[in-house]
């Protein structure tokens, strides 16, 4: 991974998309197509209770190169899952506009893996066959998915269990299948809508761990949205703070720790807890207000 | 009918973490030579158990009959009727007739399975079927269908028609209404994931709706095989004509309660074995439900 190269692309989309939102003009250096997101001018908004329109996000402007980890942090309600579902294509864009690799949005894209708080294991399944899923579905033969799905079960240390079923694990152990299952396809983007959520905290810290060594081999541009500081830290080169409801791009902070990381040593670095400090302070105005 | 029971050796996060192999199969080990031993001494009870009642029911039927305390015409005796059960099964008589009622019993179901399973599919995927169908579904399921057979005799005839007819009228709706329910009750994140996977319209279908349908439509299917059994037997009674269900209306009808015990002792017996055969089935195309409810056997 050639973190140099993409913390110069991070730093500088990230100063460029305020100016970008009064402007407009999209004709810039870059492309769309040189983006794995491009976010312009994105507002939306839901039919609130009484009829009206409740607004959600407000003139949001996002960058994220290729191969960036990206982490959205806002306060709850904050539009960060709208804005995921926005660029997964499960919800239509109202205004603005939003493109994933230079095209619309499209949900059921096979470049884009999704890992979501609930794992989401088909019962019926073993862990093998769950693992498999993503790639029995994309059309990969049966030898080789089931091949790269051992391989990635032995990733995240459970090739032991390949033949349980899912009622038969842990919820850790569960949430390690879905994350084998994402990563079978090698997507170019990953969603993750809050992945270590459900679990405890120790767990979530081997979990966030895992992903991250598994991720150090992949190209994937990763978007993570979540309500853990210091995950976004720990595995992110670019924090996206948002403001409460509704929701605005409030900083973009750059995560300036070296890689490879490892996430059960990052809470004693000092830079972690100057990054989390400030983080912490901006989100507590939104959090508080 | 529980399989032998056997402990898997996955059922903790913690087994990733033990420091060694050894850390953690000596105790594991017992555990599983234990929970062995329990399931083998559980079985021995309940077996030793249904026969201590099997023994009570037949003992005190014929001590009961035996002394007159019940008129013996009436309840005949387990000697007598044991004798003429297993006589009509060795001279091929009571088979003969066993033979005809299961024909119709397996046509009967065979359709209501078939008719079921596409008519609870079409409710289930076209809403507007289903909207305009349901009450006249409803309707006609209310209806206690036995009150139907003489007409079904009547338009269809004496023969093992008018009694396929019958079971479909009774087995089509629990089929039909199970395979609805299940096919309804895919989990939302399942969908979900099938969407965000890209998953063709066949692939949503036949890996994410209709594996998670299964459960509710195999205990529809075994209810439709009892009712099948049920619309077979009383349709011959009714009738008076071939099949075990004749037999015993005819046994009945010239008070011979020894010929009609001794029909009734097979039909439970073959129901038991056919009930047995497709639970086994059940269990296993669904090992992953044992898994889910029973933690961790598979």
């Amino acid at each position: 991974m050639t973190e140099a190269a993409f913390k110069g692309t991070g730093l500088a989309s990230g100063q460029q998309a305020p100016g970008r939102a009064g402007g407009g003009g999209a004709a810039g250096v870059m492309s769309q197509s040189d983006f794995a997101i491009s976010v312009q001018a994105l507002s939306h908004a839901f039919a609130g209770a009484d009829g009206r329109a409740a607004p959600v996000l407000r003139d949001i402007n996002l960058q994220v190169a290729k191969g960036e980890f990206i982490a959205i942090v806002g306060p709850s309600g904050c539009g960060k899952t709208t804005l995921m579902n926005l660029v997964a294509g499960l919800e239509p864009v109202q205004s603005g506009m939003v493109s994933v690799d230079g095209h619309v949005p499209r949900v059921g894209d096979r470049h884009v893996g999704y890992l979501f708080a609930r794992d989401a294991l088909l019962p019926w399944r073993t862990v093998l066959g769950n693992a498999a899923l993503a790639m029995e579905i994309g059309g990969v033969d049966k030898a080789e998915r089931n091949e790269r799905a051992m391989s990635l079960l032995a990733d995240v240390g459970l090739d032991h269990a390949s033949h349980s079923y899912p009622a038969q694990l842990s919820q850790g152990m569960r949430q390690r299948v879905a994350i084998a299952r994402t990563l079978a396809t090698t997507p170019d983007l990953l969603l993750l809508d809050e992945p270590f959520s459900a679990l405890d905290a120790q767990t979530k810290l081997l979990l966030q761990d895992t992903f991250a060594r598994l991720w150090a081999h992949l190209s994937s541009t990763v978007m993570l949205i979540t309500h853990d500081l210091s995950e976004a830290i720990a595995l992110a080169d670019r924090v996206v703070l948002m403001s409460a409801r509704p929701g605005r791009i409030k900083r973009v902070f750059t995560v300036e720790l070296p890689r490879p990381r490892s996430i059960i040593d990052l809470p004693s670095e000092p830079a972690f807890h100057r990054i989390y400090e400030e983080l912490w302070q901006e989100l507590r105005e939104e959090v508080t207000r | 009918m529980n399989a032998p029971r056997e402990v898997a050796p996955v059922s903790e996060g913690s087994l990733l973490e033990r420091e060694s192999e050894e850390d953690y199969d000596a105790p594991f080990l017992n555990e599983i030579t234990r929970a062995k031993k329990k399931v083998r001494r559980d079985r021995i009870v309940s077996r030793g158990g249904q026969l201590l009642v099997l023994v009570v029911i037949f003992g005190s039927w014929q001590l009961l009959a035996q002394s007159k305390v019940i008129d013996p015409s009436f309840v005949s005796e387990p000697t007598q009727f044991f004798p003429s059960f297993w006589h009509g099964v060795v001279s091929g008589s009571l088979m003969n007739l066993l033979g005809r009622t299961l024909f119709e019993t397996f046509i009967g179901f065979a359709l209501s399975v078939v008719l079921g399973l596409l008519g609870g599919y079409v409710m289930a995927e076209f809403k507007v079927v289903d909207s305009i169908v349901r009450p006249f579904m409803t309707g006609f399921n209310s209806i206690p269908r036995i009150a139907l057979a003489p007409l079904f005799v009547l338009w269809f005839g004496l023969g093992s028609l008018s009694r396929v007819v019958l079971i479909i009228s009774l087995s089509f709706f629990i089929v039909a209404f199970n395979t609805y329910a299940g096919l309804q009750g895919v989990h939302r994140d399942h969908l979900l994931l099938a969407r965000a996977l890209g998953a063709s319209r066949a692939e949503r279908f036949f890996k994410f709706v209709l594996p998670s349908a299964a459960p509710a439509i195999f205990a529809g299917l075994q209810l439709a095989l009892t009712y099948a059994f049920l619309g077979a037997v009383v349709g011959e009674m009714l009738t008076g004509s071939a099949g075990l269900g004749g037999y015993m209306a005819l046994e009945m009808g010239t008070f011979n309660t020894t010929g009609f015990f001794g029909a009734l002792v097979l039909l439970i017996i073959v129901a038991l074995v056919v009930s047995i055969a497709m639970r086994a089935v059940e269990h296993r195309m669904l090992r992953w439900r044992t898994a889910e409810l029973h933690g961790t056997q598979a």
